[in-house]
């Protein structure tokens, strides 16, 4: 029973990873960047809705009209999309054509700088994003005693709107002509640009998009913790990414596999670290390794298998 | 090769003046002396860290997101080794050397008991790191640049959830304190007042002069030459018979030794260590000093040092002060914005950083296996692939 519970907990959180880690692999698809700012595009995602949410209803407010709740999270992960297209146009666009170390340099420059100018927007204290009464709250399935398996309008939704993002990729990228043009683009831009592709929309349409499903799962993270800071964007951005590399960087299905990995095996380190018998202390293993998941099995995929799961070329991604 | 005389040159001109600097600032009074040490040895600790990432990152090209771990490493092996059984160490030279009084002390420095379990503690932080370092440099030698610094920065959150987490070793969140001084004239009811405020600032001085003879022997001998191929044109390097992965391996190792010895000082100048310290906004600012710098040019480097050591510790106890006379809060992550600024603009406007390689300098890698640099990855330019 506990195992269950772990495990589903961990696919709640894994489908919100894979959704962050869309951005980093279509990304890193198009233009071979590590775009290092991307957790802290997310962290603006979620604080820009909380901002939103605060001046709509008020500060104290405790209810919030849940339609309310969906226009403005869309708004500030529409604008946050637009954030993302402007990342690329000021700091990586000028870059083109220069050294890859200078495009990456450039990269965690700009997470220095977004997660400091958000302490100086909206301090350095933890922010909550207000939903809905019962969003959270009310349990739809309950199985077990209260602490036991429970399924709440929160999960439904963000598994709902999870397949339908996968979906609306799928189609976007394999059915239309915009799609053939990012791939070609990911092949090669070249070739591409010599087709007829506007490289430029080819990659902020990926800025956007990547953005736009970061700053959800942004919101998503935010209020599956109960509260977040500045600081959100540097361990969800650095997990996504591991989730991006274990599922095969620039593949989009493989981000989500990722994420769902390592988000079960999150959740199953939280919940049996402390059983595992420490060979000096008594007592088990300390549950702060958590954290470590995520950065263990990035380093292992990427020493062990660097194309990823379901990367399909080896050799030149890493 | 000979050593090109202008950088020597420059190079002993600023470790006299850095240490003639408690010097002349003692004739403009007891506050403005107590303030140019405390700013004087945070830049050294970033002059050092510079200095020992500049081997790998600025002459080979290896991205190392993580220096902070060895530095870290650097520090806790001293910090461990000397609190060890009630400063057992310390107790065990104490046993060998006369004990001296008065004046005899500073002058016979090298016989402080304090000092010599410094030094003891120093080869043993060095090999660790470097250890520290084959284990990870060995699996990842093939690994390229983005993955690789991708690799060194999970290692380092690695390495700080362990010393968080493992407190039976490290003393967890608490971190290690009451790490005795440099010398045992620097506390107690007997110290030497000018030497408690400075010895651990003459100690910087002594182990950046260490790491900047390293480098520069390093980079000007058939080694450093090999560093640089590998760094201007791997391909190229290793068609004329450079062996890239012993290259790459011994830049890291080399950085490791220097990033260690910096731990030291940092524990000489705080004499204490938290899992705090080995915050990843550490690494970047390494970073930043090296970018800003140039990368691989030695002097660059250690400009770039001063300059945002000097910036972040002047920020840090100027701020309070601006916002209390304007009486507006100025954030102290204002500093952070701003080393991220220079990160993004020295890229952009001056990606060889404020004082780049002289091209004589550079003569010598690549030129002399007659290769072009023009071969490096590049970031999505069309006519390229990846």
């Amino acid at each position: 029973m506990l195992f269950l519970e772990y495990t589903l907990n961990g696919l709640n959180t894994g489908i919100l990873y894979g959704l962050i880690a869309i951005g980093y692999t279509m990304v890193y698809g198009i233009i071979q960047l590590i775009n290092f700012a991307h957790g802290e595009i997310c962290m603006l995602g979620a604080m820009v809705t909380a901002t939103f949410l605060g001046w709509a209803f008020g500060v104290d407010a405790i209810a919030i009209p849940a339609a309310g709740f969906v226009v403005f999270m869309t708004l500030a992960a529409l604008m946050d999309g637009g954030f993302g297209i402007l990342l690329d146009k000021i700091a990586y666009k000028p870059l083109r054509g220069s050294s890859r170390l200078s495009a990456l340099i450039t990269a965690i420059g700009m997470s220095l700088l977004l997660q400091n100018l958000a302490v100086m927007i909206w301090g350095a204290g933890a922010n909550t994003i207000k939903v809905p009464e019962g969003y959270t709250s009310t349990a739809i399935l309950q199985i077990g005693g209260r602490l036991g398996i429970r399924i709440t309008f929160f999960h439904i939704s963000i598994w709902l709107f999870t397949i339908a993002s996968m979906s609306g990729l799928y189609f976007l990228v394999q059915k239309t002509r915009f799609g053939m043009a990012m791939r070609a683009t990911a092949q090669n831009p070249t070739a591409a640009s010599l087709m007829g592709v506007r490289l430029d929309k080819v990659v902020a349409t990926t800025f956007f998009v990547g953005s736009f499903l970061g700053a959800i799962g942004g919101v998503a993270v935010a209020i599956n913790k109960g509260s977040f800071d500045y600081q959100i964007g540097l361990y969800i951005g650095l997990v996504a990414f591991a989730a991006a590399v274990l599922g095969g960087i620039g593949s989009i299905p493989g981000a989500m596999l990722g994420g769902i990995i390592i988000g079960v095996v999150e959740a199953w380190a939280a919940g049996y670290l402390s059983e595992i018998p420490h060979p000096l202390v008594e007592g088990g293993i300390s549950t702060g390794y958590k954290e470590a998941v995520g950065f263990t099995v990035l380093i292992l995929i990427i020493l062990l298998r660097p194309q990823g799961l379901l990367g399909s070329r080896g050799g030149d991604r890493a | 090769m000979t050593l090109p005389r202008k950088e020597t040159r420059f190079l002993l001109i600023a470790l006299v003046a850095l240490l003639l600097l408690p010097f002349a600032t003692m004739l403009l009074g007891d506050r403005a002396w107590l303030l140019s040490l405390s700013v004087g040895s945070y830049c050294l600790l970033y002059m050092i860290n510079a200095q020992a990432l500049n081997v790998q990152v600025g002459m080979t090209g290896l991205l190392n997101l993580g220096p902070i771990a060895f530095v870290g490493l650097g520090a806790y092996t001293g910090a461990l080794m000397l609190t060890a059984g009630d400063n057992a160490l310390i107790g065990f030279y104490a046993g060998f050397v006369p004990e001296l009084s008065g004046h005899l002390r500073w002058v016979l420095f090298f016989l402080d008991p304090n000092f010599l379990a410094y030094l003891t503690v120093i080869p043993v932080a060095i090999v660790l790191s470097m250890l520290l370092s084959l284990l990870l440099g060995l699996p990842t030698l093939k690994l390229s640049g983005d993955y690789f610094a991708i690799v060194t920065l999970g290692f380092a959150q690695i390495f700080y959830l362990v010393v968080k987490n493992e407190a039976w070793l490290t003393k967890g969140s608490a971190g290690v304190t009451d790490v005795p001084a440099l010398f045992s004239f620097c506390t107690g009811p007997n110290r030497i007042e000018f030497f408690s405020h400075t010895a651990h600032y003459f100690f910087g001085v002594a182990v950046l002069a260490v790491c900047l003879y390293v480098v520069v022997r390093l980079r000007d001998s058939y080694l450093g030459r090999g560093l640089l191929a590998v760094r201007d044109n791997e391909l190229a390097a290793q068609s004329n018979g450079v062996n890239v992965a012993k290259y790459r391996m011994l830049s890291f190792m080399v950085f490791s030794a220097l990033a260690a010895l910096g731990g030291v000082a940092m524990l000489a100048r705080a004499k204490f260590v938290s899992p705090n310290d080995l915050n990843f906004m550490e690494s970047i600012l390494f970073l930043c000093c090296v970018v800003l710098g140039g990368m691989g040019s030695v002097r660059g480097v250690l400009l770039g040092g001063i300059a945002l050591g000097a910036l972040g510790e002047v920020m840090r106890i100027g701020l309070p002060v601006v916002s209390e006379t304007i009486g507006y809060e100025i954030p102290a992550q204002v500093r952070y914005v701003l080393f991220g600024m220079i990160l993004i603009l020295v890229m952009r406007y001056r990606p060889n950083g404020i004082l780049p390689v002289a091209a004589e300098e550079h003569a010598g890698g690549l030129e002399k296996l007659g290769a072009h640099r023009d071969a490096e990855p590049t970031f999505f330019k069309l006519g390229t692939k990846g």
